[in-house]
């Protein structure tokens, strides 16, 4: 079993800016009492066990505990339409932690599993605004924080998040974020948003 | 309903691997405890009694020094590590539901305990060194206020340092440990032990060298050290408390050196 995936990816919570798991290397708890979040990837490119999986998507609704540790998170996948079988099959077994790499970690943390639902996922980004739609049941858009007297340069970013997406995040802010789906409802709206490219291996 | 059932079991379970941690660190501290009082009592047996000693060191004082190093070590260090012990243990008991290969948490245990006897062994080296010298007192503290101090200064800067400050945040996040370090089978569950172990190390290294200025024995200082190593690792402000100390720890190096000028 050999595989990788390359893409960009983003991430809304219910935490307020910035997310302070991710701000603290996942020391400090979430803002409120559970962690609501939505993690979507985009693959650019990617091959699993000699299966192109280029130009999919997979996102992931979770409902943790405000301390992430404790684990018994409750997590749902969203796969791309454009998935055959066995695309699906394969890019499922990455997602919910079976086949390596950086999810397998964080598969033992799984405490219920909110089931996957085949949906269009619609990803676009002009550089400084992301936005993910999927189905009827999520659509986020956040915007990168910048620096006011420079809003056209790099955004400043964090560094060694020890984010298993990628250490290095760029914060932003949820612009209209809206998740209802597989049992896992909030709005992000105003709240953290992280993006980021990605790099897998397994 | 099944969810209740599950947290029954995860408390049930961080239970057993607390107490398990609470014995181990208790019988430490008895061990110590009553190590610190024999050699209260062989002190008021006059000078006459340890000066024998103070000549040179043999294998058995060696070995015994190391011991008690090692315990003293096991003793402090393990209530900061119970935090990701029990992540440990709670990953490692969802595998074994979920029907994956899993490791049992001693082994993890094991290889953290291995780094921090290994440091005992290098304190022990330190201390050797100190009393060839003849600059320890029979209570194991170092008699010249200069080295002392310097000891002091060091340790309060070393608390501002990036290595501190790296090793610090890694041993504050046991969720971002096992997401970034994790390795499988019980070699795997060892050498994260060992890697733990390592980041703990550089935390504390420095503070526990203080023991050197205090009195190896001296049990307040043992306790007090261990408390504020704890602080540092789960207060919601460890960090800033370091720095805090750090400033404490140089502003103390300074008197004790500019004391003797």
């Amino acid at each position: 079993m050999a595989w990788y995936l390359e893409g960009t990816y983003l991430e809304n919570c219910n935490c307020d800016v910035v997310c302070p798991c991710v701000a603290s290397a996942f020391a400090a708890p979430a803002s409120y009492d559970r962690c609501t979040v939505m993690f979507a990837w985009h693959l650019d490119s990617g091959e699993v066990d000699g299966t192109d999986v280029s130009d999919l998507s997979v996102v992931l609704v979770l409902d943790t505990p405000r301390q992430m540790s404790e684990g018994n998170w409750r997590v749902g996948m969203f796969m791309d339409e454009r998935a055959n079988d066995e695309q699906t099959e394969k890019l499922g077994g990455i997602f919910s932690g079976q086949m390596g790499g950086p999810l397998a970690n964080v598969a033992p943390l799984i405490g219920e599993n909110l089931g996957m639902e085949v949906a269009s996922i619609e990803h676009t980004d002009d550089g400084r605004r992301h936005r993910v739609k999927v189905g009827d049941a999520i659509d986020v858009e956040i915007e990168d924080l910048v620096s006011p007297f420079d809003p056209d340069g790099p955004p400043p970013k964090l560094t060694e998040t020890r984010h298993p997406t990628n250490s290095e995040m760029t914060p932003s802010r949820g612009l209209s974020a809206r998740v209802r789906g597989l049992g896992v409802d909030f709005s992000g709206e105003g709240k953290s948003g992280l993006s980021s490219s990605f790099s897998w291996s397994g | 309903m099944l969810r209740e059932v599950a947290e029954n079991v995860l408390r049930r379970d961080r239970i057993v691997v607390l107490s398990g941690l609470a014995v181990i660190t208790t019988l430490s501290w008895a061990y110590m405890s009553s190590l610190a009082s024999e050699m209260r009592n062989m002190d008021m047996g006059a000078e006459m009694m340890t000066m024998p000693r103070m000549q040179a060191w043999g294998i058995a004082d060696f070995g015994l020094t190391f011991g008690m190093w090692a315990v003293m070590m096991v003793a402090m260090m393990t209530p900061s590590a119970a935090p990701m012990i029990l992540m440990f243990a709670g990953v490692n008991r969802r595998r074994r539901e979920q029907q994956v290969s899993y490791v049992p948490t001693s082994v993890f245990l094991v290889g953290y305990l291995v780094v921090w006897a290994t440091f005992s062994i290098l304190a022990t080296a330190a201390q050797w060194g100190l009393h060839a010298v003849s600059l320890l007192s029979p209570m194991m503290a170092i008699t010249s206020p200069v080295v002392g101090g310097v000891l002091l200064l060091a340790a309060g800067v070393y608390q501002w340092t990036p290595l501190k400050h790296a090793c610090l945040s890694k041993c504050r996040s046991p969720l971002g440990f096992v997401m970034n370090e994790w390795r499988e089978a019980g070699w795997g569950a060892f050498l994260m032990g060992l890697k733990h172990g390592g980041y703990c190390t550089g935390c504390c290294w420095s503070l526990m060298a203080l023991l050197l200025v205090a009195g190896v024995m001296n049990l307040l200082w043992v306790a007090t050290i261990a408390g504020f190593v704890l602080l540092e690792k789960v207060a919601p402000a460890g960090d800033r408390l370091g720095r805090v100390a750090g400033v404490v720890l140089v502003g103390w190096g300074v008197w004790m050196v500019t004391g003797v000028l």
